[in-house]
């Protein structure tokens, strides 16, 4: 029986009708179908309160900090005594522990706070909270809105073009700690961000679950890029859950790299092009190891004129993993003259890996125009045979390859994280598959 | 100086015998020419030699430059500067022409320098376009075997086997790749070339010996005039 939702309102502080919300939401776990594409997971297994037993990692000496992160705290003008705070390696009441990076952001015309701040003391944030994702809808959603702890709100101003990437990684500590993140970014018209999500640093918490959740607004003509990192540990299942709405001429890229997926993962991204002209490009790389687990599921409506959805998917299996890649773009009858493609392809390192993907297209108008291409496959023994004939070792031949497969995915992302997918290439390249 | 005794080679997968009993000597700047009907085994030799893993040796010792490499890898035999022409290279999808060049250099332990390799292109006549195309992909036939020429220029091999350099090719590739092989033999190294045309032999230099093989057995062994002979006489097997 679900009975946290109060208890962990209560626990925060939260006005009554959040506490109702949640409350709400909890109702609805049981009732609510599971996505249908995504592996299930036993929610009740979860105990949502956490286990309290976070184990704090301990580099609580700034001396420790690696350098890009180093470069980017410099970068941003945080004071060098709020680097344990601003990384979570030490727990302060993060309303205070963030002033700096406020004001950082406030000068570039970006509100940053703590989501249940936001709630509180922003009335747009109440607006927009939870819309875009009815808790009736599935069970990740129902147990999100009644368990959501921690997370970010983050206002991109009218036509502020922000300079840098943002790393959302830095920007709300107990974010890391929490076992459903909510994240509501909102880019108002004519602004351009780049946002950075995850990190390849070490989880730090010691929940056996994951469900985050992440709701993006992109205004007219305002252009976003969403570089999203993950990298679970083994024991971790994750269901991190996403929707973006893209209004008039706006525009929004994503770029998904998937390096640990945890023992299971179920990514969830629906993107809704609602105004005329706008555009979504998602590349997506994924790496799937040992015993590991993903769905990816990708889906873009495309419900006005004169829209552009683009997916691309790429998967590099090896050992006994499993990965699966839903993709969908949908033409709705008022997607006159729009065009959809969907690439996805995988590579297998070695027999006994698994990639599946499932390119779906649907069209209601007559002048959408849609297309996919899919292809699976191993890299072939005339190919490594003719590589080592130059003198290369099977190792270097098979990293050859990867590489020449990730890279123009790399490449669009910043280079201290596309160093991390190039590393992770060479991992997956070396010897010793099962 | 590649020295082959006795060779008998099966596939490896059914053991059906394809060479048998192949004797073969062939020095420094030495140029023999290996001929045969289809399916006489002349790839097979070629790709044994290499160590492919399709066939295994059922007796006899391949030596290059005084040491067995019977037993040797692939790529450890390249190492050692012996060198294949693919008879159809594959397509190698995704990796680029230039950054796979600079990964044999490197993994043969020679400088990468993109002007060498631009300037080793030029010579086999492929243009500069070409150095951004993913290996092999798209390529012509002759484009195909003039890339297999210049790999070969770029790693100076001391020994190249090249299996039919020639087929398939027009009259201007041709004429490169007839440069490249006299480039090599003035360099000193051995090489053995199979063919199934004399067409090639023309621009080449005119004291190589030629091997006939049937049912993978080396029936004749001789100068140019065995080439005429079967010009006019066919294999006569």
């Amino acid at each position: 029986m679900w009975n946290f939702a109060r208890k962990i309102g209560e626990k925060n502080g939260e006005p009554e009708w959040l506490i109702q919300l949640r409350e709400e939401a909890e109702s609805y776990i049981d009732r609510a179908p599971f996505p249908e594409e995504i592996k299930s997971v036993d929610l009740e297994y979860y105990n949502p309160m956490g286990r309290g037993d976070i184990d704090l990692p301990d580099i609580k000496d700034p001396r420790n900090i690696p350098p890009e992160i180093r470069d980017m705290l410099t970068k941003m003008g945080i004071p060098e005594r709020e680097w344990p705070t601003v990384l979570g390696m030490i727990q302060v009441d993060t309303s205070s522990s963030i002033s700096s990076l406020k004001s950082y952001f406030e000068k570039l015309g970006v509100i940053l706070l703590p989501f249940r701040d936001a709630l509180k003391e922003v009335e747009e944030a109440r607006e927009y909270a939870f819309k875009l994702m009815p808790y009736k809808e599935n069970k990740i959603v129902a147990y999100h809105t009644a368990y959501w702890n921690g997370g970010v709100y983050l206002k991109i101003g009218k036509n502020v073009k922000v300079p840098q990437p943002l790393h959302t990684y830095f920007l709300i500590t107990e974010s890391k700690l929490a076992q459903a993140d909510h994240a509501l970014f909102i880019l108002e018209e004519g602004s351009e961000a780049t946002l950075i999500e995850g990190c390849t640093a070490p989880i730090l918490t010691r929940f056996s679950a994951h469900l985050g959740a992440t709701e993006v607004y992109v205004k007219k003509n305002a252009k976003a890029k969403v570089v999203v990192l993950q990298n679970w540990p083994g024991y971790v299942n994750t269901r991190p859950y996403t929707r973006v709405v893209v209004e008039d001429g706006g525009e929004i890229e994503v770029v998904v790299a998937i390096l640990g997926t945890g023992k299971t993962s179920g990514r969830y991204e629906e993107i809704f092009l609602k105004g005329k002209g706008s555009k979504a490009k998602i590349n997506s790389i994924s790496f799937v190891r040992d015993q590991g687990y993903l769905d990816d599921v990708i889906k873009v409506y495309l419900e006005a004129p004169e829209t552009t959805g683009y997916i691309n998917t790429k998967g590099v299996v090896k050992d006994n993993g499993i990965s699966n890649s839903y993709t969908l773009i949908e033409a709705r009858k008022e997607a006159e003259n729009s065009l959809g493609h969907i690439e996805c392809t995988g590579l297998l390192l070695n027999r006994g890996a698994i990639h599946s993907t499932f390119p779906f297209i649907y069209s209601n108008t007559r002048s959408a125009q849609l297309e996919h291409e899919a292809f699976v496959g191993k890299i072939g023994d005339d190919v490594i045979e003719y590589m080592r004939s130059r003198g290369l070792t099977e190792e270097k031949a098979v990293s050859l390859v990867l590489r020449g497969y990730i890279d123009p995915v790399a490449e669009m992302i910043p280079f201290e994280f596309s160093a991390e997918i190039r590393r992770m290439a060479n991992i997956l390249a070396e010897r010793g598959g099962a | 100086m590649l020295q082959i005794e006795k060779l008998t080679a099966a596939i490896a997968e059914t053991g059906e015998i394809k060479l048998k009993n192949i004797n073969l000597t062939i020095g420094p700047g030495e140029l023999h020419v290996l001929m045969g009907p289809n399916g006489s085994g002349k790839s097979t030799l070629a790709n044994t030699i290499m160590g492919s893993s399709q066939y295994k040796i059922v007796e006899g010792s391949i030596n290059l430059n005084g040491e067995e490499i019977n037993n040797l890898p692939t790529e450890e035999r390249a190492k050692k500067s012996l060198f294949l022409s693919f008879q159809s290279p594959p397509e190698i999808p995704m990796v680029n022409y230039t950054k796979f060049l600079q990964a044999i250099l490197e993994a043969n332990g020679m400088e990468v320098d993109l002007n060498r390799i631009k300037g080793v292109l030029r010579k086999v006549g492929l243009s500069g376009e070409f150095i951004s195309r993913e290996v092999n992909k798209g390529f012509s036939g002759g484009e195909r075997k003039r890339a297999e020429m210049a790999q070969m220029l770029l790693l100076k091999p001391s020994f190249a086997i090249l299996d039919e350099p020639d087929s398939g090719v027009d009259v201007d590739s041709l004429k490169y790749i007839a440069g490249t092989i006299n480039e090599i033999l003035n360099r000193n190294a051995g090489v053995l070339l199979i063919t199934h045309a004399a067409k090639i032999l023309g621009h080449l230099p005119s004291n190589f010996k030629v091997h006939i093989l049937v049912d993978g057995e080396i029936r004749a062994s001789g100068g140019p005039e065995l080439v005429e002979k079967i010009e006019s006489e066919g294999f006569g097997s």
